[in-house]
């Protein structure tokens, strides 16, 4: 018997699809190889969002390490109105924290700069006369012998000087221990044995501050929750021990452990509830584990594919992409439902047409998806061409996996849906009362024209504060803390550029000079590497000063003569080394190469940059206002930064949406012409403005997650579509494959829907959209098969 | 789903910034606290110095007490000690006038609110801050005013023989101080401060001597030399 047209089309369908999904599987073990040697390397900065952020790579490290460091921070305040209790309580805490620093699995460490001062003081002692504190560089300057003896005698005798920081025989007037205790004491954090008071509404408030170094790992959440579960028990011993005291914390650890926390209660509970429910109704309805499983392993074949292969071309994969990407399930069970609903409807008629007719469905719904996500690929936004790989990848192996797996999945599979069709034949009856083409049309105009008179007052939030839930109680103590201890900006930098060392800090002598003039009353002002080293002009210069010292003779016969302190041998020794010196400089690279406890506020690379760390509750405004007048001289806010990075981010993604649509509308103007593309095109358009327009009058921000969630919304939205079109819109179709619609609605929303009810706002946003879009798709599609059904039987 | 939370850890990490930008600018209203005028000092009851020597207290029997001292301190570098001698006064409710005649003159004073100062003349007055020479200043003016608290607070304690031996109990404290050894002289004490970095110091207490009352009179007629008596026993018009 001759093999007819159709019955080679599939056969020639099914062997491009074996093969297709054996080069994928091919090409997916490879990479998952490669992710084994590699390892996994999430990227959750979303300042890589923002394009302008990696204009000046140097600047752009030089931030993060500085914000990487302010991250492992952590404060902890008690108060009280009674000293006497916060001096018992700090000594509680103390003791504790001694306790457990002997511990093992200790990573709660008091923040201690002791070591980092010592070590800075033996690297001074390689550059004797370049430093000078600002108390003696007025004394040298005036080169009088008899007071700078005095000087040196009194600083030799004093009380004050029970300790001196460097070593007498290189140092023995004392010139650099001066300025390694100036040194010193502006490096010093401060000190929990001190209790400070502060009157707070009317009232005097007692404190001790006890700071906290994160490890090196302490944005991981394995340190994190280690770390917040021992300093946990500390809390609970001292505010139960001292209940009259007040346990303030501050950093951003408390803030991502509560949202961590409060991330995965909620989020977990509502998936866990979703996902519970999805394998009822997959139950309820198929009766079998086999279709169950035929369509999780779609989904979770698909997801993995498109992780691995990801990975492995990106060597990191962005956060956004896994957030959105994991929405692939709701795209990708779809597939299954359309081939177990395909079965059920054909199991008595001759299939090879009927297949050929589904094979068809399901390529143009695959190519509608792939022609929308490659939409986010254009944007030139390297995190969106990852989303848009990973989505695309993942859905073309899912649907391969359906196809592959079809014989076994869909064995002796029967449906239990009577419920569902009555429901189905009824609404699809009662829109055929409206199911006319220009109705909709009409419908879609409407919700546009009205969104578009209205866009002015559609509200947009890019600000990061918009995906997080805000603990108030954590704010209120993060406010209480920056008032009552001076502290930096952990992520706004002023940033300096320049060709040479000098140049750099001539730009910060003027940016301080500036800046003094306006902010002379802060306690703490801006600190740069200007204040940790001075510059190569100042070093040169101290060394000249230096001649005061060790060409002094009143001095000299002084500690020789009169005090018996050394000897003129000595003295005469280092008299010479000091005219021999050949002028070294330290500069700030040296200086932090051999400092790592220091703040790194130095980089070299092409070109020299600096950070200027900013006092908390600085007038930032019009510091940004200063910078600008300065060449090289920039503030960077790294949530500014952010928050542009998303608005570009949306921005974008919207123009892409509208994109996507447009070459959706052309693909199926190639398969069914330009009357039928607009037709189709307008269900998804409508659904998009009608839930534009839902956050319209509902006064709801639209941010970045409601836009990525459109993106869902069209792809579901087409999916709908082409099955409707295909499978039920045709002549004489049954209205059995629109429970497959149903069905495939009810799983999305049970998948994605339900994010709409937890608390975490990006969240919120995300399945809030995505319930609205399919909700609407699926009003649509069923619209679209009354209009269908109007027609034939017209 | 720890990914996941990773991206939502890293808004949190922004918004603390944003805390800053509030306007609650006013919450503190003045950053040091105002101490009443001390209250005249309780006549204390003259008693006999009993130094701590095998004892288990340190606390001087009288709050009041003047003593002359001389000091050996040993630096780094320096092959003998520096060494000056002069005068001082405790008030265990008040605080400490330290006062230096020779080879420099100068007057250190405690005060009890922790406040440090370093006096060369009438009108040369500085604060000390700098946290070491501070913590180094409280270490000594605690023992001398004899604060149980303190000294239980921060260190052990050993007896060898007539000498009472404080020993860090804190690692902070022990990266410094090895030790400091209390032993009683004749109308006097010894105390020397082993530090881990060498830089010892002796201190010889003598003439020591209880005082039944203390103010900015006889405290500047006792250490002849108003310089820090004023901070510690402020006239009543102040």
């Amino acid at each position: 018997m001759q093999e007819s047209n159709a019955d080679r089309r599939v056969r020639q369908f099914q062997w491009a699809i074996k093969l297709a999904f054996l080069a994928a599987t091919l090409i997916f073990a490879v990479a998952l190889i490669k992710l084994f040697q590699t390892g996994l390397n999430i990227d959750t900065n979303l300042r890589s969002l923002a394009p302008q952020a990696a204009q000046d790579s140097l600047g752009e490290q030089l931030i993060n390490q500085l914000s990487g460091a302010a991250s492992r921070k952590a404060i902890v305040v008690l108060a009280s109105e009674n000293p006497a209790k916060v001096s018992a309580a700090s000594d509680a805490m103390r003791t504790r924290l001694g306790a457990l620093a002997e511990e093992q699995n200790s990573v709660v460490r008091v923040a201690d700069m002791t070591d980092t001062v010592e070590q800075y003081v033996r690297l001074l002692e390689q550059y004797p006369y370049n430093f000078l504190s600002p108390s003696l560089r007025p004394l040298l300057e005036q080169k009088d012998d008899a007071q700078l003896t005095q000087w040196v005698v009194e600083k030799l005798f004093s009380g004050t000087s029970q300790v001196r920081l460097t070593g007498f025989d290189r140092d023995p007037f004392g010139a650099l221990n001066d300025y390694a205790f100036f040194i010193q004491e502006r490096l010093a954090g401060d000190s929990a044995d001190d209790i400070r008071s502060v009157v707070h509404g009317g009232v005097e408030q007692h404190f001790s501050v006890w700071q906290f170094d994160l490890p090196a790992d302490g944005m991981a959440f394995s340190t994190q929750e280690i770390w917040i579960e021992q300093l946990s028990h500390i809390q609970t011993e001292i505010t139960q021990q001292f209940p009259e005291v007040r346990w303030l914390q501050s950093g951003m650890i408390f803030f991502a452990a509560d949202s961590a926390q409060s991330a995965q209660k909620n989020i977990n509970m509502v998936s866990n509830t979703g996902a519970i429910c999805i394998i009822l109704l997959m139950l309820a309805i198929f009766r079998g584990i086999r279709p169950l499983a035929g369509s999780m392993l779609s989904i979770i074949g698909g997801v993995s594919f498109a992780f691995v292969i990801s990975h492995s071309l990106w060597n990191s994969l962005h956060i956004l992409t896994l957030l959105f990407g994991a929405s692939l399930i709701g795209v990708a069970v779809d597939y299954s439902l359309h081939l177990y609903y395909f079965h059920l409807e054909n199991k008595s008629a001759s299939q090879t047409n009927h297949r050929s007719h589904f094979y068809r469905a399901l390529l143009l719904s695959l190519m509608t998806s792939i022609v929308g996500y490659s939409a986010l690929a254009m944007s030139g936004l390297e995190t969106l061409r990852q989303v848009a790989l990973f989505s695309i990848a993942g859905l073309v192996y899912a649907c391969l996996l359906v196809l592959m797996i079809e014989p076994w999945s869909t064995k002796k599979l029967k449906s239990h849906d009577r419920l569902l069709s009555a429901l189905t034949h009824k609404s699809i009856e009662g829109l055929r009362r409206i199911g006319r083409v220009p109705l909709l049309a009409l419908f879609a105009l409407a919700v546009w024209i009205i969104v578009l008179v209205l866009n002015a007052q559609i509200k947009f939030d890019d600000s990061p504060k918009a995906f997080i839930k805000q603990n108030q109680q954590l704010f209120e103590n993060e406010r209480i803390v920056n008032a009552w201890i001076s502290d930096y900006e952990p992520a706004t930098f002023v940033v300096v550029t320049g060709e040479n060392v000098q140049e750099i800090y001539e730009k910060i002598a003027f940016l301080h000079a500036r800046w003094g003039d306006i902010a002379h009353n802060s306690a703490k002002g801006l600190l740069g590497i200007d204040a940790l080293l001075p510059s190569p002009s100042e070093q040169a210069k101290n060394y000249s000063l230096n001649a005061a010292l060790y060409t002094n003779q009143q001095l000299a016969t002084a500690l020789v003569e009169d005090y018996e302190i050394t000897d003129s041998e000595h003295l005469s020794r280092l008299e010479t080394e000091y005219r021999n010196w050949a002028g070294k400089i330290l500069t700030p690279a040296d200086l932090l190469k051999d400092l790592p406890g220091f703040p790194q506020l130095w980089l070299e690379g092409e070109s020299l940059v600096t950070a200027l760390l900013i006092p908390k509750n600085t007038a930032l405004d019009q510091l940004r206002n200063i910078t600008a007048e300065i060449p090289g001289v920039e503030l960077v806010s790294m949530v500014e930064q952010t928050e542009e990075g998303l608005h570009h981010l949306r921005t974008t993604a919207g123009y892409y949406l509208f994109f996507a649509l447009l070459l959706i509308t052309f693909i199926f103007f190639c398969r069914h012409g330009w009357r039928l593309a607009l037709i189709l095109s307008l269900v998804p358009a409508a659904v998009l403005g009608c839930i534009a327009l839902i956050y319209l009058l509902a006064n709801v921000p639209i941010t970045l997650f409601h836009v990525m969630a459109a993106f869902l919304v069209l792809g579901l939205g087409v999916d709908y579509l082409v099955f409707a079109s295909e499978m039920v819109g045709s002549a004489n179709a049954s209205n059995e494959f629109a429970n497959a619609l149903v069905l495939s609605a009810a799983t999305s929303i049970l998948s994605f829907g339900v994010l709409g009810l937890t608390v975490l706002p990006a969240v919120q946003a995300f399945g809030m959209t995505a319930a609205l879009g399919i909700l609407g798709n699926l009003i649509g599609a069923f619209w679209l098969i009354a209009i269908w059904r109007n027609i034939h039987d017209h | 789903m720890k990914n996941w939370l990773a991206g939502i850890w890293l808004f949190a990490l922004l918004t603390v910034q944003t805390v800053a930008d509030s306007d609650e600018k006013n919450l503190v209203e003045e950053n040091t606290v105002e101490k009443n005028a001390v209250e005249a000092p309780a006549s204390t009851a003259p008693a006999v110095v009993t130094l701590p020597a095998a004892s288990k207290s340190l606390t001087p029997q009288s709050c009041l007490q003047f003593a002359e001292f001389r000091q050996e301190k040993y630096l780094t570098g320096l092959p003998k000690p520096l060494v000056t001698r002069g005068k001082v006064v405790v008030d265990c409710e008040r605080g400490t006038v330290w006062s230096t005649d020779k080879p420099i003159r100068e007057t250190l004073v405690y005060q009890m609110d922790g406040k440090q100062w370093l006096i060369k003349s009438a009108t040369d007055k500085q604060e000390i801050k700098n946290a070491v020479q501070k913590r180094v200043g409280t270490i000594i003016s605690r023992i001398m005013r004899g604060d149980e608290s303190f000294i239980n607070k921060y260190f052990a304690r050993e007896t060898i023989e007539n000498t009472t031996r404080l020993v860090p109990s804190q690692k902070r404290l022990k990266k410094y101080i090895h030790n400091i050894d209390l032993q009683p002289q004749d109308a006097g004490m010894r105390v020397q401060v082993k530090r881990v970095d060498e830089q010892d110091m002796v201190l010889e207490l003598s003439n020591m001597r209880p005082l039944t009352q203390l103010d900015a009179a006889s405290c500047a007629t006792l250490l002849q030399s108003t310089l820090g008596c004023d901070l510690i026993f402020p006239s009543p018009a102040k």
